[in-house]
């Protein structure tokens, strides 16, 4: 089914609720084919809409750890209160390829 | 990558997320601050551009003039985001929130915070002058407070009542001062800075509701665009502005003017939702409300009103009683301390 492009900040809390915990690199390698050309999608500005989340509540830290390079690297899964806000607010062609998924 | 990882010090990893978590929370504050720091100086521009032809033109002008700047001060403010928008990329991400309820919701709110709290602020500035209004109008936390615990069934502590105590008291304390200008419509003007602080508490309470999910960049300008169309094509006609909004458009150095309130509009709104999704709803409407404080200062450098001590003292303590609805002093302390 089509569907229409969901706001960048909606969609990362979408794609949370398909996995289990996703880190930012994890998070825009899959939606690289909707947002990469996109201004919008660079790696501090969705650190910092993830980061953002996780103060409002929408989504968790799952596991923090240091990679290779010493850097800190945060895995986030989504809250019960994202979960929420996502069954009541995503549109309903959205919520058909859920179902479908499943 | 999860995969590539080779060390985890736990000690290293807390303090590498303390780090980031803090430079997010002083960015989101900073923001907080200077959202209130230039709400004020866009009142103060108003002001000024209210005190100039047309708005001071015709003897009906002392109700229609303040509305007819308010709707041209949305439209400017809507029209700075937008051209802020499209230079960072977002003017797809703006039609796209439009399509999702949360996005329609920011522009519910914005009615509410727009032309209804905008055109009561301006009204009350115009018949009880900018050192009475803002204060007043800070009490918009406590009705945000009020409007949280009857629609979103959300407690509220004894803090939050202390504080909301406060702030009344501040505000009887402000309002209970006739002023020292010119003002024949005084208590009519408190009513209306009343009315604004009820239209901003509600647009916080619904926009907290919408903003969750859509760029606080992208939100802020849905409202200015929602609020600004709404001003100019329903308030205006309604209060047969049209004549004077014309004039306006004749005049450009009043035009340029009201621009430059846009301008402060813009950076002030901008700021204030970034705060918002940041530090929280509540921590960042503690800090715009600050432009109470910064209104009193600049009017008293620039304008060179008069302050009289139960101004001074009442505008403080809404500011504090305000900041007290929504922040736990505690919990400050507490971080403070473990960092």
């Amino acid at each position: 089914m089509k569907h229409s492009i969901l706001p960048l900040t909606f969609r990362m809390l979408h794609f949370l609720s398909t996995v289990k915990e996703a880190t930012v690199d994890l998070l825009m390698q899959e939606l690289r084919t909707e947002y990469g050309t996109e201004k919008q999608f660079r790696k501090p500005n969705v650190s910092n809409i993830l980061v953002s989340m996780k103060e409002n509540g929408l989504i968790e830290d799952a596991k923090a750890e240091l990679d290779q390079d010493g850097e800190l690297c945060i895995s986030y899964s989504i809250s019960e209160e994202g979960t929420r806000l996502l069954n009541k607010y995503l549109p309903k062609s959205w919520k058909a390829q859920q179902a479908m998924a499943r | 990558m999860i995969g590539q990882v080779y060390r985890n010090d736990a000690v290293t990893i807390r303090m590498k997320q303390d780090k980031v978590q803090s430079r997010f929370a002083k960015m989101g504050s900073a923001f907080g601050l200077i959202s209130g720091m230039t709400f004020a100086v866009n009142s103060i521009i108003l002001g000024i551009a209210l005190a100039r032809e047309p708005f001071t033109l015709g003897s009906g002008a002392i109700f229609v003039a303040p509305l007819v700047a308010a709707a041209m001060n949305d439209s400017m403010t809507a029209l700075w985001l937008l051209i802020y928008n499209i230079w960072k990329g977002n003017f797809k991400e703006l039609v796209r929130s439009l399509k999702t309820t949360p996005g329609r919701m920011v522009c519910v709110a914005a009615i509410l915070g727009g032309p209804v709290a905008m055109g009561c602020y301006l009204l009350g500035i115009q018949f009880c002058g900018s050192a009475y209004t803002m204060p007043i109008s800070a009490l918009c936390p406590v009705v945000g407070a009020i409007l949280a615990r009857i629609f979103m069934k959300q407690k509220m502590s004894t803090r939050v009542g202390i504080g909301m105590l406060i702030c009344i008291v501040g505000t009887a304390l402000i309002s209970f001062t006739p002023p020292e200008g010119n003002f024949p419509h005084f208590y009519l003007g408190l009513l209306f800075a009343f009315g604004s602080a009820l239209g901003w508490g509600a647009e916080g309470a619904l926009a907290t509701f919408g903003m969750s999910m859509v760029n606080p960049d992208v939100a802020i300008t849905i409202r200015e665009i929602t609020s600004g169309l709404a001003s100019t094509l329903i308030v205006v006609p309604l209060i047969s502005g049209i004549g004077m909004y014309g004039e306006l458009l004749k005049t450009p150095a009043t035009l340029l003017v009201v621009a430059a309130a846009g301008l402060a509009g813009a950076i002030s709104f901008l700021t204030w939702y970034k705060a918002n999704a940041m530090i929280g709803v509540a921590s960042g409407m503690a800090l715009n409300i600050t432009y109470s404080l910064w209104g009193l200062v600049f009017a008293f450098f620039v304008t060179g009103v008069s302050l009289s001590t139960n101004l001074v003292i009442g505008a403080v303590a809404v500011t504090l009683g305000a900041m007290l609805v929504v922040v736990n002093p505690l919990e400050v302390f507490k971080k403070k301390g473990e960092a």
